[in-house]
């Protein structure tokens, strides 16, 4: 998956074609978004996928590139068939709103928010008439990779430094954590406990720290 | 700044007096039809056929598709293409002449899923990135664009709504634009995304297409919804 990594980053940047090695059969084939068709293709790629109910609605819990993503269908008709895909990474870290400006002027194409007092990484596709399998797959790999653009955005100087950004001091009162969520949007309440889990693997690595 | 927003604000009435009114965003035909490639000869039919105006012009050498769909004007750019000219990266952008805190960009982000608010020297920029590596269906390139035109609409009536100390930049970490200082402040980009820095400085120093509310000649089009 690595080489996936790399060329669509390379693609994404302008360094060359992302298509030298199709990431999944049928890259060009249409899916529809819903949870069993996103598990299935997470997988097929090689990275790992359950699907968890989250307030009654499925959502995937991704593991892509050893980073954590959460995908969840949106704007869903009665046949189960979905027309968004909100993907986001809960970051163990806590920015400035300036740093979060400043990331989202020079990176693309994830958007950096501030959501419950932490940094997540998102990212909606909108595919209505159906999305390319390998389009859906490049997607997730570059998100999983913007994680640790991130970090050396981090260790760069972007407002705060690294020492801030490891720690993980959940800004809410640990007692009230039963029956706080955080709404990641609107329509995607998450329970606090479920959100400090997910950005357990979006640590800053010491590879890309030292980067 | 003044003299910069007069400049963005007489560029983009004069391309949507090129453009004309824009009609009504209809469903283009096969639209689970399989793009390719995002590169401008596949987009721009599309478009065009889903009631979208669209011109091809070169700022600075650099390509840039201008659209105007449901009375907004989007810029859009090419990316990863390769040496055929296939492209698998599409990144829309719009002008807004329009400021705010930085904790209403917060919010916005929060609230609004397609539209990724920035501001970059002190003005609001919408933008949006498509990866289409494998390719994009028409309907879904149709949908995702009328979309983002929808979102300067959406983010007019969400900086509306704010409270007016919200819209004043109070925020001690920001620092609010200063007239006469419309440089952009290079300094704060060019770090990784090179071409969206350089796109984007570009643009905003030959004033740019802008989604303009409040100047008279741009009224009709790019006035809050909630105010046509």
């Amino acid at each position: 998956m690595r080489i996936i990594v790399i060329a669509a980053i390379a693609a994404l940047f302008g360094l060359s074609s992302a298509k030298a090695q199709p990431p999944v059969s049928n890259p060009s084939g249409l899916i529809s978004f819903n949870a069993n068709a996103l598990q299935a293709l997470v997988q097929e790629a090689g990275w790992t996928a359950r699907i968890e109910q989250n307030n009654g609605r499925p959502a995937i819990i991704a593991t892509v590139e050893g980073r954590t993503l959460v995908l969840n269908p949106t704007a869903c008709g009665t046949n189960g068939q979905c027309g968004g895909l909100l993907t986001f990474a809960v970051l163990p870290d806590q920015a400035s709103l300036e740093t979060v400006n400043q990331f989202n002027v020079r990176y693309n194409p994830i958007r950096a928010t501030i959501r419950g007092g932490r940094v997540v990484l998102d990212r909606y596709t909108i595919a209505d008439f159906g999305a390319a399998r390998g389009s859906v797959v490049v997607d997730l790999a570059v998100h999983a990779s913007m994680i640790n653009e991130w970090w050396k955005f981090r260790g760069q100087g972007g407002q705060g430094g690294l020492s801030n950004a490891i720690s993980f001091s959940p800004l809410i009162d640990p007692q009230e954590t039963h029956n706080k969520q955080v709404s990641i949007l609107q329509d995607v309440p998450l329970s606090l406990s479920l959100f400090e889990k997910l950005a357990e693997k979006n640590i800053a690595l010491p590879t890309v720290a030292a980067e | 700044m003044r003299n910069l927003l007069r400049a963005v604000i007489t560029a983009a009435a004069a391309i949507a007096a090129v453009m004309g009114p824009a009609t009504a965003q209809r469903l283009v035909d096969d639209p689970n039809g399989v793009l390719t490639s995002v590169s401008f000869d596949q987009v721009e039919p599309v478009l065009r056929e889903a009631g979208m105006s669209t011109q091809r012009r070169v700022i600075d050498g650099i390509p840039v598709l201008v659209v105007q769909a449901n009375g907004r004007i989007l810029n859009l750019q090419n990316r990863a293409c390769d040496t055929r000219g296939e492209c698998g990266g599409l990144w829309m952008f719009a002008f807004l002449d329009d400021t705010a805190s930085l904790s209403t960009m917060s919010r916005f982000n929060q609230v609004s899923k397609p539209a990724r608010a920035n501001l970059l020297d002190g003005r609001v920029v919408l933008d949006r990135y498509l990866i289409a590596d494998y390719g994009i269906t028409r309907g879904s390139l149709m949908v995702n664009v009328g979309v983002f035109a929808a979102s300067v609409d959406q983010w007019f009536a969400f900086n509306e709504g704010s409270s007016p100390q919200q819209r004043v930049s109070f925020d001690p970490i920001m620092t609010p634009p200063t007239p006469g200082t419309s440089t952009p402040n290079t300094g704060t980009m060019g770090v990784f995304d090179h071409q969206t820095s350089e796109v984007l400085s570009q643009l905003l120093r030959n004033g740019g297409l802008s989604n303009a509310a409040g100047e008279q000649e741009l009224r009709a089009i790019n006035t809050p919804a909630r105010q046509r």
